[in-house]
């Protein structure tokens, strides 16, 4: 992962549009994450519009507003009926929302329950610090409930993209090897969404256990001949679900799979760690 | 969620009640799936999307194309804008460049070619809009603009040209001019701190009216 100096260096490269997609990639992860970085990306904004102003001004003429109005119409009817493969997806995520709710209902429950109890037996103190603990696990249930809403939407998301591209195609992303998934949880999976027109592959994956910290999943595209190009870095929230958008800069043709590694944050040009999904282009 | 989304034959009123909000505003309604909103954004900056597509693509189809992709993306992704990552313009036209550079790159590719952007071109064509006032005060601005570009030093000049308007990469600008990468990234750290310099608070508060 690019550190601070790094950015510095390359933040006019960025504000012109010349880094290539990998670094755009890595530039993006670290300013998402790094407050004082993403200042100075936001005060090369203005220059950025500046430049876009030199040019001759021009008017597009009114059907290119009304095929985008046309455009978004089809999209929000088409939402309302999605496909199969991908309301399986989404299906799956809106069961965790309804385990999520429904665990928090029995949390509150139990809580209920363990506050009578211990009012009669235990000091202030241990009321208190018990007061303490529901509110962290309350706040743990609502952040895992965000966390699935915001799932959804991405999955929504990628919907969209799906209806609106004849030119898109979806493919199955896999565990690469055997995995024994931990009690209650399933092994990793998800889809690959290649567009041909856009030149993106975008990937969303779901059941990733957490990480330790300095570790991530990163991306890697993986040529016919062998070679490896590390892409991006997958994005995990914390119902296990991942995502990550790719735009490639050589024929898509050129690429034949495509690997989810978990290796270190600041990993090198090459993958040392385990290889968790893996699917075919 | 846009599920509740929206009426498609949304009332002109209810478009000219949004013209007067500012781009936040805006944007806080398209994330709740208010066309109108978005309509008034296009009518705000689609002029400015398209005319730098059209700069940089040099073909009317293609700058349609791109100025319709970025306005969809803007309606996918209302709800990511973060205000405090800069303005809803500089994050526009972020988009759109971006739109814009993958197309000219695709291109590249395809065809084997380098397109050389020229800068000079902008002094011989014409701006186009219906209104006359507009028409001239987008010209006066877009000179101001352009002196402040056209000030740099050519060296400078160069590699912000090959960068924005052509979508080259640092290394595939070395190249083109047969300089060392690093020598590159000097001058463009150059190029902009000397545009940011012309182009200061001042300025920029001018060409804002």
């Amino acid at each position: 992962m690019m550190d601070c100096s790094k950015i510095h260096e390359l933040l006019p490269a960025y504000t012109l549009g010349s880094l290539t997609t990998s670094e755009t990639a890595d530039f993006n992860t670290h300013v998402e994450v790094c407050s004082p970085c993403a200042v100075k990306v936001r005060d090369a904004g203005d220059t950025l519009v500046d430049l876009a102003r030199m040019v001759p001004q021009k008017r597009p003429s009114e059907r290119v507003k009304d095929r985008l109005l046309a455009r978004i119409d089809k999209v929000d009817q088409l939402v309302t009926r999605p496909s199969r493969p991908v309301m399986d997806f989404v299906g799956s995520l809106g069961r965790q929302l309804t385990f999520s709710t429904g665990t928090s209902l029995a949390v509150a429950f139990l809580i209920v329950a363990v506050v009578i109890g211990y009012w009669s037996s235990r000091s202030l103190q241990d009321l208190q610090d018990l007061r303490g603990d529901i509110e962290q696990r309350m706040e743990s249930v609502a952040q895992q409930e965000e966390d699935v809403r915001e799932g959804l939407e991405q999955q929504h998301k990628l919907f969209e993209t799906i209806a609106a591209d004849p030119d898109v195609t979806v493919k199955r992303l896999s565990a690469n090897i055997p995995t024994v998934p931990l009690p209650g949880h399933e092994s990793p999976s998800g889809v690959i969404v290649i567009s041909a027109r856009d030149s993106t592959v975008t990937i969303a994956a779901m059941h990733l256990p957490q990480l330790p910290q300095n570790w991530a999943y990163h991306v890697w595209l993986i040529k016919h001949g062998g070679q490896e190009i590390r892409t991006a870095t997958l994005t995990v929230d914390s119902t296990g679900a991942g995502h990550a958008e790719v735009t490639i800069d050589a024929p898509l043709e050129e690429f034949r799979a495509i690997f989810v590694t978990i290796d270190p944050a600041n990993a090198g040009p090459g993958s040392v760690g385990n290889s968790a999904l893996r699917g075919d282009l | 969620m846009r599920g509740n989304a929206k009426d498609s034959s949304v009332s002109s009123s209810e478009t000219e009640a949004r013209i007067t909000l500012e781009d936040v505003e805006l944007l806080r309604l398209i994330a709740n799936g208010d066309r109108s909103a978005l309509e008034v954004l296009y009518d705000r900056y689609a002029g400015g999307i398209y005319s730098l597509a059209h700069h940089m693509l040099q073909e009317q189809g293609a700058a349609e194309e791109v100025t319709q992709d970025t306005f969809f993306k803007v309606w996918r992704r209302a709800s990511t804008y973060n205000v405090k990552r800069g303005k809803v313009s500089g994050w526009l036209f972020s988009i759109g460049h971006h739109r814009i550079i993958d197309e000219l790159r695709k291109r590249r590719r395809q065809k084997s070619m380098i397109y050389v952007p020229d800068v000079e071109a902008v002094h011989r064509q014409e701006d186009e809009s219906a209104d006359p006032n507009e028409f001239a005060e987008k010209r006066m601005q877009g000179s101001r603009l352009r002196k402040a570009l056209e000030s740099l030093n050519p060296e400078l000049k160069s590699v912000v040209v090959l960068a924005y308007y052509g979508g080259l990469t640092q290394s595939e600008i070395a190249k083109k001019l047969n300089q060392p990468l690093g020598t590159v990234k000097t001058r463009t750290r150059l190029a902009l701190k000397a545009l940011r310099e012309n182009l200061g608070p001042q300025a920029r508060k001018w060409l804002d009216g």
